[in-house]
């Protein structure tokens, strides 16, 4: 199905070939000190490295164009709260104060002010990316068993690949139930008025909890029926060992961690300052 | 629908339920209409839906389970963001909120089931989320709490009471079909 939210996506590539466990702590790694970190070189690095993966991992522009589109929306708009609330917090950051546009009242343009938000910007084409090579590359079952082998309760670890899975179902269902309830003439397109939309999307709405609720006892008895939830720990079909390319990915991720939080040492804290 | 016969029938329905009730919000969340410096996002719809169709335990379990599943990096929060940065960032107060929200609505809910009762629950539990989440919001930016209730609160309350009364709609119409999902 065309723009989904994300789902998993067979290919031939060493990224697919990965263990679940590993690209689950390599992301949450890379992630966590992509969002810490505010040196610059430093996330620009990072980013040209998840770009160079993301190719890698041969993700096409349909497969993520809604997702992308959606977080770009968000992001520009998180940009613009963060100066609307604080137009002055690059200023008390980096100690300096460069002014752009204004000299006096609330709004004033500094250039640490730019400088902090570009990094913000940095940080969201770092970790995008990231989670979508993740879940595109990543079987549902084997990132359960991948939660499962970090620590996570292999309930909460099913129930998450069953969400995971739930995901596309759902999307499908929309569609279907959304081009049968415009067959009958009901109007969902932007032509149409704001009401006649709503009314629309309602019909939609109804048919696709209804049908989604229907099959919540068919799922919970097939799973009761294999005796799911008897014992303390399960087994995984997709389990996945780890090898060498495993190790080698873990390696690689754990340097970079070093590196930024040496940076954290260098820098005298989070922020890299280039107006001292 | 048909009820769990035992302890362990019931605990695997309740995760099927989160489940499929996290899906809801995942999906709900990327829905925005841009209102002024504050999206519209269909989380809450969601959230409200949900709290006010079942039991505590099956809508707590379904926020908690979508909360984990932003907080390892699945992008499903608005706007697709996700990590641990977001839920111990300056929204956290919102999103930790959905779980006060949910508790109260289905506490309400499994006792009172009119469409006035469904209302109250959800209008008390919205407005009482979008406070925690502009407090620890204030708190988080170092904003004037009085600004800050202004922006990210009573811009919020036309859309709250818009919601509540879809949420009604909609929960009354599943109650009457399915029940109350225990």
């Amino acid at each position: 199905m065309n723009n989904q939210l994300f789902g998993y996506d067979p290919q031939d590539t060493w990224l697919h070939h990965l263990g679940g466990a590993t690209k689950l702590l390599a992301f949450i790694g890379l992630s966590v000190i992509a969002m810490a970190s505010y040196d610059t070189r430093f996330t620009i690095v990072v980013m040209i490295l998840t770009l160079i993966l993301f190719k890698q991992a041969k993700i096409t522009w349909r497969q993520i164009s809604l997702v992308v589109k959606v977080i770009f929306a968000f992001s520009v708009l998180n940009l613009i709260t963060v100066y609307i609330f604080a137009p002055e917090y690059g200023v008390h950051i980096y100690g300096t104060r460069h002014l752009l546009l204004g000299n006096h009242g609330y709004f004033t343009l500094t250039q640490e002010q730019l400088f902090y938000e570009f990094n913000l910007a940095l940080k969201y084409i770092v970790t995008v990316p990231l989670a979508l090579i993740f879940l595109i590359t990543t079987n549902p079952s084997e990132f359960a068993a991948s939660l499962n082998r970090v620590g996570v309760s292999y309930r909460i670890s099913y129930a998450i690949a069953l969400a995971l899975r739930y995901i596309p179902d759902v999307q499908a269902n929309y569609l279907q139930i959304s081009l049968a309830q415009q067959a009958r003439g009901y109007e969902l397109s932007k032509k149409a008025k704001l009401a006649t939309r709503l009314k629309g999307a309602t019909q939609v709405l109804m048919p696709l909890i209804f049908s989604s609720l229907e099959r919540i006892d068919t799922i919970s008895q097939a799973m009761e029926l294999r005796r799911f939830g008897r014992n303390k720990k399960r087994t995984w079909y997709m389990d996945h060992k780890l090898g060498k390319a495993d190790y080698g990915t873990l390696l690689v991720v754990a340097g970079i961690i070093v590196i930024g939080i040496g940076l954290f040492k260098v820098n005298g804290g989070r922020f890299f300052n280039p107006f001292k | 629908m048909d009820k769990p016969t035992s302890k362990k029938q019931a605990n695997v329905r309740t995760l099927v339920l989160a489940a499929e009730f996290a899906v809801f919000l995942a999906i709900f969340a990327q829905i925005s209409i841009p209102f002024g410096i504050v999206p519209f996002t269909g989380q809450t719809l969601a959230l409200g839906l949900f709290a006010s169709i079942a039991r505590p335990k099956i809508s707590l379990s379904a926020v908690a389970l979508y909360l984990i599943m932003g907080a390892i990096g699945l992008p499903i929060f608005a706007g697709g963001s996700a990590g641990l940065v977001v839920l111990f960032g300056p929204n956290a107060g919102y999103l930790f909120g959905f779980l006060i929200y949910v508790a109260l609505v289905s506490a309400v809910i499994v006792k009172y089931q009119r469409w006035w009762q469904i209302a109250l629950a959800n209008l008390g539990a919205s407005l009482l989320q979008l406070l925690i989440g502009t407090i620890g919001y204030a708190l988080w930016v170092h904003v004037p709490v009085t600004q800050a209730l202004y922006a990210g609160m009573v811009v919020f309350i036309p859309l709250a009471i818009v919601k509540v009364v879809i949420v009604t709609l909609v929960a009354t119409k599943i109650i009457q079909r399915f029940g109350v999902f225990k």
